[in-house]
């Protein structure tokens, strides 16, 4: 033990110093005894079934299942979390399960599903976790998706992308001092996150919630497609998703269809392939068209999908490579 | 006069900055109950299973 007993934790950007029995910004991990412990290692207070399109993944095995779990806590603090009463409490105040790493494999398993996804508050923080379950999952044949902020450093980062197959990555703004005031968190080391993700071959699609006068502008909608294109490229699917006034942001109204319909026109005009609108309804938002023929290749509603046609990664109609994890 | 103003602002300047810090910083560093924990861990309801990613440090401000 060093001589005070403090820790630092490297596990993402913030690098909390933590003195005996204190708790990480995370909630997730204290010093114990010297030690860096997590609490929730096997402990999800969230488990459930849900389509793979809920995640959201487009462009991973559509119309399949992903079993889906999540522990208490998360390193970001987002004024609009949807999931705050599990991302924002002590995990000693949370009802969790006892789902040891083979448990959850062999559920998902049993469930049919596909793959496992780590979700709904954020696998960063229950990294070993999540990465003992994805090896183990990796072995019987089922695959890995992160549902995550992308709060984290590099070298984590990077042993996890390993035994992970897919990412959906919020970027919940283009736009550091939107990260600072209404996340608590930076901008930097998620588009580096999203880069690395992509680098080492995971299929990632990343989700934009537009919140209404915080991060709607469309100057800076174009900067994040402007940075997207140029650093990982225009086959990366983007969602622009609807903000609803939950937890400390209940006084600004839902997002408008309408602007998510601009910013889906702004985000296709400046060259990114798929480009999606999620938590509401608008016309053909939701499918996929081949950025070669134009023609539909997925149609969806919902959770509901309609007929693939794609055949071996390809445009059943043209040929054209389509981007993601289709068998 | 022009000098007191400077001051102000600048105080101003380094409150908002070091606020900005504190939100950043919500809950980290922040005393658990330990006996709580533990009781908690012999009920399965948590662990204490060891992390990875991180050193050992001899105070709070060392970054190194």
């Amino acid at each position: 033990m060093s001589r005070q007993g403090y820790v630092k934790c490297e596990l993402c950007p913030r690098e909390c110093i933590l003195g005996l029995n204190e708790r990480g910004n995370c909630r997730a991990r204290i010093n114990y005894q010297g030690e860096l412990v997590t609490l929730v290692y096997g402990k999800p207070c969230s488990a459930h079934i849900d389509p793979i399109e809920k995640k959201p993944m487009f462009h991973f095995l559509p119309g399949s299942r992903a079993f889906s779990i999540a522990t208490a806590g998360c390193n970001l603090h987002c004024k609009f979390c949807q999931n705050w009463e599990i991302s924002q409490i002590n995990p000693e105040d949370t009802d969790n399960s006892d789902l040891a790493p083979q448990r959850v494999v062999d559920l998902a398993n049993q469930s049919g599903c596909r793959s496992i996804a780590y979700t709904y508050s954020e696998p960063i923080i229950f990294y070993e976790y999540t990465y003992d379950t994805s090896a183990l999952a990796k072995k019987a044949g089922i695959k890995n998706v992160l549902v995550t902020a992308g709060f984290i450093n590099e070298k984590p980062l990077r042993k996890l992308c390993e035994v992970s197959d897919g990412a959906n990555i919020d970027i919940k703004a283009f736009s550091e001092d939107y990260y600072r005031d209404i996340c608590g968190g930076r901008l930097e080391p998620v588009l580096k996150a999203c880069k690395i993700s992509a680098e080492m071959g995971m299929m990632v699609e990343m989700t934009n919630l537009i919140v209404p006068t915080l991060n709607d502008d469309p100057e800076m909608i174009k900067q994040l497609c402007g940075w997207i294109l140029q650093n990982m490229g225009p086959e990366y699917p983007l969602h622009f998703s609807r903000f609803f006034p939950l937890y400390q942001l209940r006084g600004l109204p839902p997002t408008p269809a309408e602007t998510l319909s601009q910013a889906r026109e702004l985000a296709l005009k400046e060259g990114l392939y798929y480009v999606y609108i999620g938590n509401v309804e608008v016309a053909g938002a939701e499918n996929t068209y081949c950025p070669g023929c134009k023609k539909t290749l997925i149609q969806r509603q919902g959770y509901w999908i309609g007929e693939v046609n794609i055949v071996d990664g390809k445009c059943k109609f043209c040929g054209f490579k389509i981007k993601g994890v289709w068998s | 006069m022009a000098l007191v103003s400077l001051a102000t602002l600048g105080l101003i300047a380094l409150l908002v900055v070091s606020g900005a810090r504190k939100e950043n910083q919500a809950q980290a560093g922040v005393k658990v109950d330990i006996k709580r924990i533990e009781k908690l861990v012999l009920e399965g309801k948590l662990t204490l299973h060891p992390a990875e990613f991180f050193r050992k440090v001899n105070s709070p401000e060392d970054s190194e």
